[in-house]
């Protein structure tokens, strides 16, 4: 008995150290499969004076394949605007588009063309990124264009071990600050004209 | 044939090691499943769903994943179909004559020094987890006329213990939360129809106005 335990010893138990040493080193990035959370809204300027209508959001991105995952990934963001304009008071009365219109009501459009993210490890170190580019047009209901605005974000920030997020990724403040960046250059900027 | 021994062995404790039970138990708030009260509508209506969802572990607020938004979707779909209160029933932005507005909260708590000593004693010393799920429905025309808002919540206990694997079978977690959200949704909408805000005179915009008047 001995014996085959000093044999482990000897000859296995260096190779599986070996192997956990190169696992750890290994430098790894994984496409994970995005959300649609948001943060909590901390807009302080509106309510703008007006009813707005959330149109159904569209993803763009060419690296999402999968039209099915798409579309409910479209679904529950288009749901989580309504909800982030209402918190945020964005506006006088926010609803889902289709609805009965009034001719001074804004029509809101949200596209992302790239909706990324991603995990790196590196040995013990882990860290989510987001990489998020965004156009929001608003119109009135006879087409007449309001505004538009882009945005985009690349971040990265880590990932403690022992923390929620290191089982459930987050990308929920990049998303947020981008929705937010939109809503103000689109409705708090003035426009500077030529 | 020593070391041949010595690899089934290894294995033989590879597989008991990964062996673990775990078990979900509600904590009943909910009414138990009763029959679905029969709609007298001559006309019923149509009803599309928009589902949101917050998440938070020890208090810290999470990305919900999206599969578990299709979750709690499906749950809900689920108990507004086999209702037969409504004509059709949509998930999403969809002209229907009422509009369900779905938010489920699920708040979870739970000691990972604990979750830790469990793993390492191969689950031997349990572990505990408590979840808290509240759903709350705003029952809207489809021009967002407010009828109601009604809010269900229910708890879950969850445990981790090696003996917990023969309890297993009958209180499997993912089966016990699918049951616990459709409940929660059925409540709603039971109380929703015993207010009378299913029926189809209170909805029409025209004699909307007018109660509005």
């Amino acid at each position: 008995m001995w014996c085959a335990f000093s044999k482990w010893l000897n000859t296995i138990l260096p190779r599986v150290i070996m192997v956990v040493v190169i696992a750890t080193i290994f430098a790894g990035c994984m496409t994970l499969p995005p959300s649609a959370s948001l943060n909590p809204p901390s807009n302080r300027s509106g309510p703008i004076d007006a009813s707005a209508w959330v149109r159904h959001v569209e993803i763009t991105d060419p690296e999402m394949s999968d039209q099915e995952r798409k579309k409910q990934l479209e679904n529950t963001l288009t749901n989580n605007l309504l909800r982030f304009l209402r918190d945020g008071k964005y506006f006088r009365k926010v609803e889902l588009f289709p609805g009965t219109l009034q001719s001074e009501d804004f029509i809101l459009q949200f596209q992302f063309d790239r909706y990324r993210q991603k995990r790196y490890t590196k040995a013990l170190y882990s860290s989510d990124a987001s990489d998020l580019s965004a156009t929001l047009v608003i119109t009135h209901p006879n087409g007449q264009l309001v505004k538009e605005a882009k945005a985009d974000i690349n971040e990265e920030h880590p990932v403690a071990p022992l923390s929620p997020e290191a089982a459930l990724p987050s990308g929920m403040g990049a998303r947020t600050q981008v929705i937010e960046e939109l809503l103000r250059k689109a409705l708090f900027v003035p426009t500077t004209g030529p | 044939m020593r070391s041949y021994r010595l690899l089934h062995i290894l294995i033989i404790s590879i597989l008991l090691s990964s062996l673990s039970g775990c078990a979900a138990f509600r904590s009943g708030e909910t009414q138990p499943p009763t029959p679905w009260s029969i709609s007298k509508e001559p006309s019923k209506q149509s009803i599309s769903l928009l589902i949101t969802g917050e998440s938070s572990v020890n208090g810290t607020r999470q990305d919900v994943p999206q599969r578990m938004i299709e979750v709690w979707q499906a749950a809900a779909e689920k108990a507004y179909k086999d209702s037969g209160f409504f004509s059709n029933v949509k998930v999403g932005a969809a002209e229907t004559d009422l509009r369900a507005e779905i938010h489920f909260t699920d708040r979870g708590e739970a000691n990972s020094g604990l979750a830790f000593l469990s793993g390492f004693t191969m689950t031997l010393i349990p572990a505990n987890a408590q979840g808290e799920m509240v759903v709350k429905t705003a029952l809207k025309t489809k021009d967002g006329h407010a009828l109601g808002t009604f809010e269900k919540k229910e708890t879950l206990s969850f445990w981790i213990q090696f003996f917990l694997i023969f309890i297993m079978p009958f209180n499997w977690p993912n089966t016990v939360v699918t049951e616990m959200l459709y409940d929660l949704n059925r409540a709603t909408l039971d109380q929703a129809y015993g207010a009378g805000l299913l029926r189809s005179q209170h909805v029409t915009d025209r004699q909307w106005a007018q109660v509005m008047q």
